[in-house]
C-alpha cells in the first residue's frame, strides 16, 4: 500500500513539473506571438513585498490607459458599448450582476495612441499658455501653465509608451486587427464593470486587469538590473532596453536586456542585488 | 484486532475503566467474579494492551494522553514553522541560481521531502514525525508549483489547485493525517468552485463572486464518506463532513445577507429571504441528521449555524427597533428556549436508549 502511494506521490511530483515545463517549452517554440522592445519607461522593478530577503528580481509591465480630454469619474478609458457587448456584458444594462469577464488585452508600444497622448499634452500646454497670455499676472494660470509644461515633459521623457488600445473576447480577431507584432502584444486579462453615476446618468464604469504582468529576470541580467533599478518606484530611471517576447500561450519572458553605462550616482552599497 | 489507532485507544480506555470498576466493586464487597477468572481477564487485557502499544502506540494512561496532546500541538506548530522556513530559505537564495538549478532544487526538495515522509512513516510508530514531514512535503510541493509559475511567468491557472489537492490527499491517506485531508479537501473545493465559475463565464479567480459555486462540491464532500467507507482512517469521515458542511453553510450564510451575489434571477431581497429559509432548514436538517446518526461534529456545527442564522435575523429585525436591554433580553430568552428544546431532545434520546 505504502509503496503504491509513494510511487503515486513521486509520479504526481514529476508529472506536475513535466506538465508545467512542457507548457513553458511550447510557449517559447517557433516565432513569438509578439516581440516588444521596451525601456525603463515600460518596465519597473516590482515591489519586493514584506520579505526583504528575496534575492530574486521581477519587473512589472508598466502599461496605462490612453489619457482622455476630461477627467472621467467612471473610467480612465472609453470602452465602447460594442466592446462591452463583445465581452458578453448586456447592452444598456447599468446594473449588471455579471460584472467580470475574461478578455484579451491589446497593448500598443509607441504607436498612434502614444502620439495622441503626446499631442493632447501639447494642446493642453498650448491652451494653458494662451490663457496665461491673456492674463499674465494671474498666479493660478501661471501654475497651470507650469503644470502643463511638466506634464508634457513627463509624457515625452518618462511616461510609459505602452498603452491599452483594445479589448475583446477573440484573440485571433484582435490579432488580425492589430497585425504588427513588434508594436502590439496580446495578453490575457479581465474586464470588470460597475454601475457609475455621472450626473443624472447611470452608465458602466470599467476596470481592466492584466493577469500576468510580472516578468522574472534570469540570473544573466539580475545583478546588474537590480543595481540599475534600486527602487520599485524610482524617480530617476536609468536607461536600459529589454526585449520582451510573448509566446504561443501568450506568456511573456525577457529575451534580451541591454544596459547603458552605469551612472556614477547609483548607490552600490545600499541598493546592490542581494 | 482493531483497524485504527482510535479504535485501539477506545478499547484500551475501556480496559482501564473496567479495572477501576473492579477495584471499586472489590471495595464495596460486590465482586461477582472470583480471583482466578479476574486474573485470566487481566492477563488477556495485558496481552491486548501490549499488542496495541506495539502496533498503534496508544496512550495507556491519562498522563501519556496529555503528553500525546502536547506532542500533537508541537508537531503542528513545528510543521508550520518548518514550512515557513523553507519558503524564506528559497526566497533568500533563489536569485543566486540559474533557471535550470532553480527548477532542479524545487523538484528535488519535493521528491526528497516525500521520500523522507515515507521513510519516517516506517520508522516512527507514533506518527508525529511522519505527519510533520508530510506537512513539509506538501509545503515543498506547493512552493515547487508556485515558483515554477513565477520563474517562467506562467499565467496563473486553477489546475495547480487540483495537483495540490491530489498531493495533500495522497499524503493524508499515507500518514493518516486529518490536517492534510482538510487541506486537500479545501483545495479540491476551491478547484470545483473555479471550474464551475469558468463554465459559467467568469474568469476563474472571480470564484468568490458567486458563493453558489461551492455548493455542489460541499454537498459531494459531505456525502463522500457515506459512499466510500473511511472506517480504516480515524477521524476522516468526520473531517469530510465538517469541510462539506462549511462549504455548504458558509455560502448560504453569505447569500442570506448578500442577494446580489446569487445566480437566481430574482430581486436581491427575495434571494436573501430564500437563502435565510434555506439556511435555517439546512441547519435543522444537520442537527437532526447528527443526532440520528450519532455524528457529534454534525450536530455541533448544525447548532452553531442555526444560532448564527437566528442571531443575524434578530439583529435584522430588532437591533434598530428595540432598546438594547430588550434586544439582549430576547436573545437570552431565545437561548433558554433552545436549552428547553435541546433538553427535551436529550430526555427523548435517553428514553429511547433505555
Amino acid at each position: 500500500m505504502n509503496a503504491r502511494l509513494l510511487s503515486a506521490g513521486l509520479g504526481l511530483v514529476l508529472l506536475s513539473n513535466a506538465v508545467a515545463l512542457a507548457g513553458v517549452w511550447y510557449n517559447r517554440q517557433g516565432e513569438p506571438e509578439a516581440r516588444l522592445l521596451l525601456s525603463e519607461r515600460e518596465l519597473l522593478r516590482s515591489w519586493d513585498g514584506p520579505h526583504k530577503e528575496n534575492s530574486g528580481l521581477t519587473l512589472r509591465l508598466n502599461w496605462r490607459w490612453p489619457p482622455t480630454e476630461q477627467d472621467d469619474r467612471c473610467s480612465s478609458t472609453e470602452l465602447s458599448a460594442a466592446q462591452l457587448e463583445g465581452l458578453g456584458f448586456a447592452s444598456g444594462d447599468t446594473e449588471p450582476r455579471w460584472n467580470s469577464r475574461p478578455a484579451w488585452l491589446v497593448l500598443e508600444l509607441d504607436g498612434p495612441a502614444y502620439q495622441r497622448s503626446l499631442r493632447l499634452a501639447e494642446r493642453q500646454l498650448a491652451e494653458a499658455g494662451e490663457r496665461l497670455r491673456q492674463l499674465p499676472g494671474d498666479r493660478q494660470l501661471q501654475q497651470q501653465e507650469q503644470a502643463a509644461r511638466r506634464a508634457l515633459e513627463h509624457e515625452r521623457e518618462q511616461s510609459s509608451r505602452l498603452l491599452l488600445v483594445d479589448v475583446g473576447a477573440d484573440a485571433e480577431a484582435l490579432r488580425q486587427r492589430y497585425p504588427d507584432r513588434r508594436q502590439h502584444a496580446l495578453l490575457p486579462g479581465k474586464v470588470q464593470v460597475w454601475r457609475c453615476r455621472d450626473g443624472a446618468d447611470a452608465r458602466l464604469g470599467s476596470i481592466v486587469v492584466l493577469h500576468n504582468e510580472q516578468l522574472n529576470v534570469p540570473i544573466t541580467w539580475r545583478r546588474q538590473l537590480a543595481e540599475w533599478l534600486p527602487q520599485p518606484y524610482g524617480s530617476d530611471p536609468v536607461p536600459f532596453t529589454a526585449e520582451v517576447l510573448v509566446g504561443r500561450r501568450f506568456e511573456p519572458w525577457l529575451g534580451d536586456v541591454r544596459l547603458a553605462e552605469k551612472p556614477a550616482a547609483a548607490d552600490d552599497d545600499d541598493n546592490a542585488a542581494r | 484486532m482493531p483497524l485504527t489507532r482510535d479504535q485501539a485507544q477506545q478499547r484500551a480506555d475501556d480496559i482501564q475503566a473496567f479495572r477501576r470498576e473492579v477495584l471499586r466493586l472489590r471495595g464495596e464487597d460486590a465482586q461477582l467474579l472470583g480471583d482466578e477468572p479476574l486474573a485470566r481477564i487481566a492477563a488477556h487485557h495485558d496481552h491486548l494492551l501490549a499488542q496495541y502499544r506495539a502496533s498503534f502506540d496508544i496512550d495507556h494512561d491519562q498522563q501519556t494522553r496529555r503528553l500525546s496532546l502536547s506532542m500533537r500541538i508541537v508537531s503542528l506548530l513545528g510543521a508550520l514553522a518548518l514550512a515557513a522556513s523553507l519558503l524564506f530559505f528559497f526566497y533568500q537564495f533563489w536569485g543566486l541560481f540559474g533557471t535550470a538549478l532553480q527548477v532542479a532544487i524545487l523538484a528535488g526538495f519535493s521528491i526528497a521531502s516525500l521520500l523522507l515522509t515515507f521513510f519516517l512513516q516506517r520508522r516512527d510508530s507514533s506518527g508525529y514525525f511522519a505527519k510533520l514531514a508530510a506537512v513539509l512535503a506538501l509545503a515543498c510541493f506547493v512552493l515547487n508549483i508556485h515558483m515554477l509559475g513565477q520563474i517562467f511567468n506562467i499565467t496563473p491557472s486553477d489546475n495547480a489547485l487540483l495537483a495540490w489537492a491530489a498531493y495533500a490527499l495522497l499524503l493524508a491517506y499515507a500518514c493518516n493525517a486529518r490536517l492534510l485531508l482538510a487541506a486537500g479537501l479545501a483545495c479540491l473545493l476551491a478547484y470545483s468552485g473555479t471550474r464551475i465559475s469558468h463554465w459559467c463565464g467568469w474568469p476563474w479567480p472571480e470564484v468568490t463572486e458567486r458563493p453558489e459555486h461551492f455548493l455542489p462540491g460541499g454537498l459531494l464532500a459531505f456525502l463522500l464518506p457515506a459512499l466510500l467507507s473511511q472506517a480504516r482512517y480515524s477521524g476522516f469521515a468526520a473531517t469530510y463532513r465538517i469541510i462539506g458542511m462549511l462549504a455548504l453553510l458558509l455560502p448560504l450564510l453569505i447569500l442570506a445577507n448578500w442577494g446580489n451575489g446569487s445566480y437566481l434571477p430574482f430581486a436581491a431581497d427575495s434571494i436573501e429571504k430564500l437563502y435565510q429559509l434555506l439556511g435555517f432548514a439546512a441547519s435543522a436538517l444537520f442537527i437532526w441528521l447528527g443526532i440520528r446518526r450519532d455524528w457529534a461534529e454534525v450536530t455541533l456545527l448544525g447548532q452553531a449555524a442555526f444560532l448564527l442564522f437566528l442571531f443575524i435575523k434578530m439583529v435584522d429585525w430588532w437591533w434598530e427597533l428595540l432598546p438594547k436591554y430588550l434586544f439582549f433580553l430576547i436573545l437570552g430568552l431565545t437561548a433558554i428556549l433552545c436549552l428547553l428544546v435541546l433538553g427535551r431532545l436529550r430526555r427523548a434520546h435517553k428514553g429511547g436508549a433505555a
